[in-house]
């Protein structure tokens, strides 16, 4: 199967600074989130994709079509949802969508009728007559979005689909992205710098620092290897305790008088820690996996990167 | 419109030719103008004068008319013959009315999309640079156009077919010079009045800007020429270069300025249209960009 997007060696220099340096990697994911602190690179990412700036070297592919030599074609495919304010002064959201949706090749009837779905799908059906300024901020972020999805593109690159929206908005938007992630029909680049944008809209993660690849996984399976990792709340002898788990191989961190923090050994399963605390008449009240968030995977990529 | 369905769905069916979606942008930016009351009111009057003319020619070739006022003492034929010199008022009359329609609508046009990052949106689709430049270009062709050459070679059709006998094969170099003289200005006008809007993006300064290159090359041309005695600065002055570059194509006497007939060699008026042309389109290809890159 073709990945939705490949980077072999793709370096974007603007002037002296190397904005992107030599991202390599091919990236299947249906929905894939790109996180980085601000001027990691994301949006220069999307924007190299985008064929708006030309690699200074190396390559890029969306669905198998070079970003510049068949830059015509990328474009088609993809629907754009710009992080900044970005909007026709004086036109009505229905002629705005259904405008950019006949530039992006649609016939002019169907443009219209689409431009309708579009704006009825991001929730501005009630108000897709009114002028764009004198929209809200969320009000122009749903209309970006839905001038992005019009003409039914294969890709999503949505940038900062949440900045600046109050937290219902913002729960709105993200819900927005779900549904559309889970239609199956179309991929999604979603960057942010909000971690828990992409941990609640992303399968896959690509963490940039100073426009490098600091980090790269699948969420799932990155939370699933961490099954090992346990949270424990104990009442009794917890010191006699934490002795004898750590005589079984674990490591052990108690954190504060009852709470315990473990990482069992490859070959020890749990049971054994319920006859442990039975020998030394400890009572475990609470056992949970303690599963790295997305916070963790950042932290410890910006620390590595 | 009954909307039926409400979430995303991809799109399968035929697409639009690419090569023709330039029109997409020009159409929508052509109904937005003629939305404003005063532009349209003005358009309307840019076509008073062409009526007029349209009626000079019907008296010209109204015998009952022309007995009658010969009667009178007045000979039509003296004071107003239709040859190249009538023409040539024509496209002088219709060309500042022309410059003044893209004075109104030429900055409107680009300065709406560069407010509010608006160009991203188009570049990001299967649309080009050019085919930007190309949508805002033709809307202010096909406005100035009607205006212009189009009426004016009506005109011109008019006169030949009511004055017969050989007329239109002795005057085609006046249709000729409507033609080629009007889409020179034109042309010129339309790319210097986009490259500036695209330039200074605010919709007055750019009117400003316009206004100052077509009236202000006069003076900086008569600051050259005391400071230095030369009328070369004359070429740089693009209301003297469009008429000397009309009187050339008509036929006619040099244009007057400052009382006295300026005669610059035809190639330098119209190296310095050629020159204009090139620095916008650089001014252009420079400023329409999805995004500005601060390095």
């Amino acid at each position: 199967m073709t990945p939705v997007i490949e980077l072999d060696g793709l370096t974007v220099r603007f002037g002296k600074l190397e904005a992107l340096s030599g991202l390599t990697g091919a990236f299947s994911a249906g929905s894939l989130g790109l996180l980085g602190p601000n001027g990691a690179g994301k949006t220069t990412l999307l924007h190299t994709l985008l064929g708006f700036h030309p690699p200074s070297a190396g390559s890029g592919r969306v669905f198998g079509h070079d970003v510049v030599a068949e830059s015509r074609a990328t474009r088609s495919l993809i629907g754009y949802m710009p992080e900044r304010d970005s909007f026709i002064e004086g036109m009505s959201a229905v002629r705005f969508v259904r405008m950019l949706g006949e530039l992006s090749g649609l016939p002019a009837e169907t443009a219209l009728e689409r431009a309708h779905e579009a704006l009825y799908a991001v929730g501005l059906g009630e108000a897709r007559y009114r002028g764009l300024e004198t929209y809200s901020l969320g009000m122009k972020q749903r209309a970006k979005l839905a001038q992005a999805m019009v003409h039914g593109p294969k890709l999503l690159f949505l940038d900062e689909p949440t900045n600046g929206l109050d937290p219902p908005a913002r729960e709105r938007m993200v819900r927005l992205i779900r549904e559309i992630r889970d239609s199956g029909h179309v991929k999604i680049v979603l960057s942010s710098h909000l971690l828990r944008d992409v941990e609640e809209c992303c399968d896959e993660v690509l963490i940039l620092k100073n426009g490098k690849i600091a980090y790269h996984c699948n969420l799932e399976a990155e939370r699933q290897a961490n099954r090992k990792f346990l949270e424990l709340q104990v009442r009794g002898d917890v010191e006699r305790y934490v002795a004898r788990v750590a005589g079984l191989g674990c490591e052990v961190a108690v954190d504060g008088k009852q709470r315990l923090r473990l990482v069992l050994p490859p070959t020890l399963e749990i049971r054994a820690l319920y006859e442990a605390a039975a020998g030394d008449g400890v009572e475990i009240r609470h056992l949970d996996y303690k599963r790295d968030s997305l916070q963790d995977i950042f932290l410890k990529a910006m620390e590595q990167g | 419109m009954a909307v039926y369905k409400r979430s995303f769905r991809p799109y399968a069916d035929a697409l639009t030719r690419p090569a023709t979606r330039f029109l997409v942008p020009a159409r929508y930016a052509m109904q937005d103008l003629f939305r404003s009351k005063l532009f349209t009111a003005f358009a309307t009057l840019c076509l008073v004068f062409p009526l007029i003319c349209v009626f000079a020619i019907y008296l010209r070739h109204n015998a009952d008319l022309l007995a009658n006022l010969a009667s009178a003492g007045v000979e039509v034929e003296e004071w107003m013959p239709i040859d190249a010199t009538f023409f040539g008022i024509f496209m002088r009359v219709q060309g500042m009315l022309a410059f003044f329609l893209v004075l109104f609508s030429g900055p409107r046009l680009v300065s709406r999309d560069l407010a509010n990052n608006g160009l991203a949106l188009y570049l990001c689709r299967p649309f080009s640079k050019s085919q930007y430049v190309a949508a805002k270009l033709t809307v202010l062709l096909i406005l100035t156009s009607a205006i212009t050459w189009v009426p004016g070679l009506l005109l011109w059709g008019l006169q030949a077919g009511l004055q017969g006998s050989g007329w239109g094969a002795a005057n085609v170099r006046s249709a000729v010079a409507l033609f080629v003289g009007s889409w020179a200005w034109l042309i010129v006008l339309g790319l210097l009045a986009l490259a500036i809007s695209a330039w200074v993006r605010w919709r007055p300064v750019a009117g400003f800007f316009l206004l100052l290159i077509f009236f202000g090359g006069a003076f900086f041309a008569r600051v050259v020429e005391l400071l230095f005695n030369t009328e070369w600065g004359y070429a740089l002055d693009l209301h003297h270069t469009v008429r000397r570059i009309w009187a050339d194509l008509f036929a006619t006497p040099a244009p007057f300025f400052f009382g006295r007939p300026l005669d610059l060699p035809i190639w330098s008026a119209w190296a310095a249209l050629l020159a204009l042309v090139g620095l916008s389109l650089l001014l252009l290809a420079r400023r329409i960009r999805a995004y500005e890159v601060v390095k």
